[in-house]
């Protein structure tokens, strides 16, 4: 997925879980401004992991807060993932 | 029978019993006669060390460790806690320490897995090695206290229900007396067991009324929410509950090509409850999952709290739902009056093995029918009261002359049935998840040390949904330095609730308080909602907005 495709999926993900249409969510705001919650947070953590293929925290959201920031933590972990042996975290089983 | 023990031993079996689903998709099974066993195994270990009356914390992960454990609580006569398991590293693990002093509990139980992590609490795992064939029935009344319920998240103010034997077995009569003459054979869910209605509605539940219980974690649940679904129809599962929110989010994310592999047609008896149930979700799970099987006669939209152990009332098998519209200015004066084109309200059920009456929550004088005041119930299912808090218990407990609760929730009774319209005790719902006010003040100030008082309520949004809104006083400021106040606080509170909030910026002296220093929170929000707050900075949802605008 590149950059533009990576956060255009997102902003559609995300505005799903909103309820809003994709071009209301601007990418450089918070996305606590539009009504995340912890649902939506966990709910975009099983999405990255099912379509884009990473294993992320489930703090994804809060530590990085807009769609940008998303997408750029997203593109290091995808180039790391390139570069280096593959990473990420066991599936959590407890 | 006059406790939960004697009742479940008399239902024991091999063909029975519990099944886990584990987050990976593997099931753990336990029969109930080995859940009894194990449980006596735990209890003998109890009381080895001299535990008997003295109150212990159970901080489990979702899964049957926690099921013996309880049991085993209850086999030894030892006030089991159920709490939520800490978050490695944050600041929720000072509300255990606060949960500990407040019930008065010395000994903290948890699994091998959580144990190393827990150590700062002295947290033991129960040695699976005791003999069970060393335990001894221990003297259990009615009255004998079989749990305490933390009804509050606060570090300041938890307060712990203490639910007897006596209660439990009536709560759980009154879900027996729910399914008629045709019991369920089967439970599935996902609930937290550390929450009413997970721990009474479904586990207690399946174990009182001789069922099969399979159940998940809320995590897989909200990860994936087709899994609950999945149980259903792979286990034929024929009740379930769930709060609004567990209906509306399957609706909300379940694809076409995961609905075509399901098959609901077993459920009989989908219980909603532990929230306002808004007429919208019922509608539109109905039409979503019809074919997939789901009856609408299968709903029972229902209403409860911990200080009555679960339930209040709820409608019971077969009936469907009853959803009437009613002029929304009449409802603002505290009057029911049908309108067709009105806010449509989801009837809770019949008054059914419980008294219960409406009252004027300024003058406790009962309201005739129609007529909107505190809903207040008596009877056996009322808990025992507030652990260690007498005037609390009182207040709470013992209205009316001594018999009643007073639930701080309000309504209205009409043809016979409970509709709820709102409430006047603080707490705040979100996805069936209670907040309450005192700790989102507090991660507020900790976010802003140098602010003056916070006030935080909830709001009704248009939706039907509940909108966390918080108020600080700061001193007035550059219009920059109070946005980055106004970001710090909404990041903290954001991330440590997972709830999305407004925030409005005050000048000192505008929280109010009353003459003694209680914060008047229900004031506040009247102020805030009719527009009278003057902002010097605000971050307001959208949706807050548009309500405010529609108020000035």
């Amino acid at each position: 997925m590149s950059d533009h495709d990576l956060r255009r999926w997102l902003t559609e993900r995300v505005a799903g879980y909103l309820q809003r249409p994709p071009a209301e969510i601007d990418p450089t705001v918070k996305l606590r401004t539009y009504g995340l919650d912890s649902i939506h947070a966990l709910s975009l953590c099983v999405d990255v992991e099912e379509t884009v293929g990473l294993l992320v925290e489930p703090t994804l959201a809060w530590d990085h807060p807009t769609i940008d920031a998303i997408a750029a933590h997203l593109t290091e972990l995808l180039s790391q993932d390139r570069t280096s042996e593959p990473r990420g975290r066991p599936a959590d089983t407890a | 029978m006059t406790d939960f023990v004697a009742h479940m031993r008399d239902r024991l079996s091999d063909d029975r019993g519990l099944v886990f689903v584990r987050d990976n998709g593997e099931p753990a099974r336990l029969t109930v006669t080995e859940l009894d066993r194990r449980a006596r195994a735990t209890a003998v270990w109890l009381t080895e060390r001299g535990m008997t009356d003295h109150p212990a914390l159970l901080l489990y992960p979702a899964g049957l460790d926690f099921t013996v454990a309880f049991l085993g609580c209850l086999y030894a006569r030892v006030p089991a806690i159920p709490a939520p398991l800490p978050d490695a590293g944050a600041p929720h693990s000072g509300r255990v320490r606060t949960l500990l002093r407040d019930a008065g509990a010395r000994l903290v139980l948890t699994d091998s897995a959580h144990a190393p992590e827990l150590s700062g609490l002295s947290a033991r795992v129960v040695d699976p090695s005791a003999d069970p064939d060393a335990w001894t029935p221990p003297v259990l009344s009615a009255d004998t206290v079989a749990y305490l319920q933390y009804t509050s998240g606060s570090t300041s103010e938890p307060r712990g229900v203490e639910v007897s034997h006596g209660n439990l077995l009536h709560n759980l009569e009154l879900f027996r007396s729910l399914a008629g003459a045709e019991p369920p054979r089967s439970l599935a869910g996902w609930l937290p067991h550390y929450h009413d209605m997970g721990l009474v509605g479904l586990q207690l539940h399946a174990l009182y009324v001789g069922a099969d219980l399979v159940f998940m974690s809320p995590t897989a649940f909200v990860a994936r929410p087709v899994r609950w679904l999945e149980l259903i129809s792979r286990y034929g599962a024929e009740w379930t509950v769930s709060p609004d929110f567990g209906y509306s989010w399957c609706t909300r994310r379940i694809t076409d090509e995961q609905l075509a592999g399901l098959d609901l047609s077993t459920l009989a008896m989908a219980l909603s409850g532990a929230e306002p149930i808004k007429a919208r979700t019922l509608a539109e799970f109905e039409r979503r999952f019809a074919p997939a099987g789901f009856r609408p006669t299968a709903w029972n939209p229902g209403y409860g709290l911990a200080e009555s152990t679960l339930m209040v009332t709820c409608v019971p098998r077969g009936q469907g739902v009853t959803v009437h519209r009613f002029a929304p200015s009449a409802l603002e004066r505290h009057q029911a009056i049908p309108d067709p084109d009105g806010v449509p309200l989801v009837a809770c059920g019949p008054v059914s093995g419980l008294d219960l009456r409406i009252v004027d929550p300024g003058c406790s004088a009962p309201v005739p029918d129609g007529r909107i005041g505190e809903i207040w119930v008596a009877g056996p299912s009322v808990a025992l009261g507030y652990r260690g808090r007498p005037e609390e218990t009182r207040a709470t407990f013992r209205a009316g002359g001594g018999r009643w609760l007073r639930t701080g929730d309000l309504g209205f009774l009409l043809d016979g049935q409970l509709y709820v319209t709102g409430r006047i005790k603080d707490v705040i719902i979100v996805n069936g998840r209670n907040l309450y006010p005192q700790d989102l003040e507090e991660a507020a100030c900790r976010a802003n040390p140098a602010a003056g008082r916070s006030a935080a309520f909830g709001i009704r949004r248009p939706d039907g949904g509940e909108h966390v809104v918080l108020i600080q006083e700061v001193r007035r400021g550059r219009s920059t330095v109070l946005s980055e106040v106004a970001d710090r606080v909404m990041d903290l509170v954001a991330r440590e609730f997972g709830v999305p909030l407004s925030l409005m910026l005050v000048a000192r002296g505008a929280v109010r308080q009353t003459t003694s220093g209680k914060l008047r929170r229900r004031h506040m929000r009247e102020l805030f909602l009719s527009g009278s707050l003057i902002p010097l900075h605000a971050e307001l949802e959208p949706a807050v907005n548009d309500l405010l605008a529609t108020a000035s």
